[in-house]
């Protein structure tokens, strides 16, 4: 199995096709006389279009834009607060996040600091990693940082379920889980009608909601799209279609990871997903309040809500970080660089917000790769 | 009963030794079982003639060391203690000699503190000291001096070991930040990562092997082979902790004149660690060496070194990496085979898992 998958990959790191699309991409911008933008929805293309440098050998014609695609960044600062004031309020609190998590800035405090004041945050790789942590604190009440979109619920789903039939009690979520397409429909609607002309549409996220999904932003929107995978040649392809598309007026969906995504996505991880969490209003760094657009537990699991186990009140004041552009950044409204905090007072060594902290946000990727 | 007539006297030892013996808080107390730990764990092992005399200090005869004394010192953490191509011992006599190889000098003396938690196995501490013994003894340098204590559970983690070490700097080389110029060419020693990845499989906790080695190896044998060639050479650093990323960043922060431009095609490194490092995401670039030198060279004399090393089974991976360019300052930059360019960072931090 090893080496074949290596194989399958290295195609997709290939020189030559990369040239060789890069070439096709060439010859189709010089065609089209205007500026093209293309935006990537997903932190991890974020990161490898950094990575890799694939601004840099673009025509000029042909920009790329990073959308609201890191479940980090797109968390709001309240809900750092929360996970903060718990920290605080209680004593007896253990809270298990993901790395990512750890170092995004609340309004006063984060993370990083609580703990080296003596505050107890258990770093986890995978949800499940929750149950050993709830028995190693058996008489503390563990709280799970429960985010991320749909590629990181079903693990989280699968949680619930063993937390419910293990009996475990001390363990409960803060759930800030998103769903992509509501909050997708929304930056349509907030976006200059021609400010993208094309979606590079997340490839791990796409695994599990499929790529039919995005059909209707074709018909209502008149804008296209390719499902991608992560290597230099999947992104080269993905923009070389999507120039294709504005070069013959005739746009569509078209998907270009098909080693993974199947156009009905996963179906048994959509069930698991069901039957955990169910749609509600959420509020998006940079978007706002977006109906059906955040997660919460459905009855059978509202026992493990951390929000009604702790009483935790639903407008903890907050302050947000004078001079900090996240918000834009996020929409594509500005690039990093354009922050005026960048690389000077906010940096991966001291963020300011959250693009800059998570391992997947623009702001960190332009400051590692493309200073 | 296994038959252990063939066997020579050290391993019979071992073998008996690790059946039994568990160090305790005792061996560290200054009585009794000190001594005896002194006598069997370790004059059995470094006895030389400075070191039996068992003064406080060690005395050193001053003509041994004609010029400059580099004078070094590093702690030893490592976990696993053991780990494919090496274990703690080995690595903490590697990595402070080639502290002193790097500033060009030659190895002589090591002193040597362990700090062992209550607990672990005699079996285990000889096979580490009779590692740290073997490197010593092939690499001629001499353990003159120590200190061994114990502390009690959770106070460390097994055993750490804090090694210092000095060497008689080689007149011939005139190394220093400030003679780095523009067109001066990178010369790495071989594969890069394999410490760094060796020790975090080694862990368990990915849950896979691979088949990468720690390349955890004393330097001088090679880079003393650079000597007639000395006065082109004008920097060398060994790219431990942080891998080759933060070694070239070093250069460019202390010598904001110049940037570093390095290719991708030719970092060598070998399969096993390109595919460990695409499935964990982790940047080759940052992972720990233990048995490689970044050398600055002239550019005139790139090419000369980079023979002389390649002759050596130790540099036969030898690679001229990038060269030290006028633009891009302060900078380190790669150009990636697809032609395009990105920063390497200083590595900052731990690594974050991706949840996306």
């Amino acid at each position: 199995m090893k080496s074949n998958t290596f194989q399958i990959l290295s195609e997709f790191k290939n020189v030559a096709i990369f040239h060789r699309e890069l070439d096709k991409i060439r010859l189709l911008s010089s065609k089209i006389n205007k500026v093209v933008k293309f935006m990537e929805v997903c932190g991890t293309h974020t990161m490898q279009i950094s990575y890799f440098g694939i601004r840099k050998v673009l025509p000029q014609n042909v920009e790329l834009i990073s959308g609201p695609g890191c479940p980090v960044c797109v968390t709001p600062i309240e809900y750092v607060d929360k996970a903060i004031y718990l920290l605080k309020k209680y004593n007896n609190i253990v809270i298990a996040t993901f790395g990512d998590m750890f170092r995004v800035p609340g309004s006063e405090s984060s993370l990083e600091v609580e703990k080296s004041k003596g505050k107890i945050v258990e770093v986890v790789y995978s949800p499940v990693e929750v149950i050993d942590i709830a028995k190693r604190y058996r008489n503390n009440e563990v709280v799970f940082l429960s985010i991320g979109f749909e590629t990181t619920m079903p693990g989280i789903s699968v949680l619930l379920q063993e937390l419910k039939r293990l009996k475990i009690e001390n363990v409960s979520l803060l759930v800030g889980n998103k769903f992509f397409l509501p909050a997708m429909r929304s930056l349509l609607n907030s976006l200059d009608k021609f400010f993208v002309n094309g979606f590079i549409l997340p490839g791990h996220l796409s695994s599990i909601i499929g790529s039919n999904v995005y059909k209707d932003i074709v018909k209502n929107y008149k804008i296209g799209g390719v499902v991608c995978g992560f290597e230099p040649v999947d992104i080269v392809i993905g923009i070389r279609t999507l120039l294709e598309m504005i070069g013959n007026g005739n746009v569509s969906i078209v998907n270009e990871y098909s080693r993974v995504v199947k156009p009905e996505g996963n179906i048994k991880a959509k069930k698991i997903i069901s039957r955990t969490f169910v749609p509600t209003e959420s509020l998006w760094r940079g978007l706002g309040w977006v109906a059906d657009s955040g997660a919460k537990l459905t009855n059978e699991y509202s026992f493990f809500d951390a929000e009604k186990r702790f009483s935790i009140p639903k407008n903890i004041p907050t302050k947000k970080q004078i001079g900090c552009k996240c918000a834009e950044v996020i929409l594509g409204k500005i690039k990093p660089y354009q922050c005026s905090l960048f690389g000077k007072v906010c940096s991966p060594e001291k963020p300011v917000g959250a693009c800059m902290v998570s391992s997947e946000g623009s702001c960190a990727a332009y400051y590692k790769y493309e200073r | 009963m296994v038959p252990v007539w063939f066997l020579p006297k050290e391993v019979v030892l071992l073998i008996i030794s690790m059946k039994d013996e568990i160090i305790t808080l005792s061996y560290g107390s200054g009585g009794k079982l000190t001594s005896r730990f002194i006598n069997d764990y370790i004059l059995k092992n470094f006895g030389n003639k400075i070191l039996n005399k068992l003064t406080d200090s060690a005395i050193v005869p001053r003509k041994i060391v004609n010029g400059k004394i580099a004078f070094t010192i590093d702690g030893f953490t490592v976990n696993p203690i053991f780990f494919p191509g090496g274990d703690i011992g080995k690595l903490s006599v590697c990595g402070t000699v080639n502290d002193l190889v790097a500033v060009g000098a030659k190895p002589l003396f090591i002193g040597c503190s362990f700090i062992i938690q209550e607990g672990l196995e005699g079996g285990v501490l000889r096979k580490i000291i009779f590692s740290m013994r073997k490197v010593c003894k092939r690499e001629k340098v001499e353990v003159v001096c120590g200190d061994t204590k114990v502390v009690e559970k959770n106070a460390c983690d097994k055993i750490f070991i804090i090694t210092s070490g000095i060497g008689a700097v080689d007149k011939r080389f005139n190394l220093s930040y400030e003679r780095i110029n523009p067109s001066d060419k990178i010369i790495i020693t071989g594969n890069i990562a394999e410490h760094g990845f060796a020790t975090l499989l080694a862990r368990g906790s990915y849950g896979f092997s691979y088949n990468i080695k720690s390349d955890c190896t004393p330097l001088w044998r090679l880079i003393k082979k650079l000597i007639p060639f000395s006065s082109g050479i004008k920097f060398m650093r060994d790219p431990t902790r942080g891998g080759i990323a933060a070694v070239l960043n070093e250069v460019v922060n202390f010598n904001e004149r110049i940037g570093i431009k390095i290719f991708e095609k030719d970092i060598p490194m070998s399969g096993s660690v390109r595919s460990v490092s695409e499935i964990l995401g982790i940047d080759p670039l940052t992972v720990a060496n233990e048995g490689k030198m970044i050398i600055v060279v002239n550019n005139k004399l790139a090419e000369k070194v980079l023979t002389v090393l390649r002759e050596h089974p130790l540099g036969k991976d030898a690679k001229i990496i990038g060269e030290v360019v006028s633009e891009y300052k302060g900078k380190v930059v790669l150009e990636n085979v697809y032609g395009s360019r990105r920063i390497v960072e200083m590595p900052s931090a731990e690594q974050l898992p991706r949840i996306c």
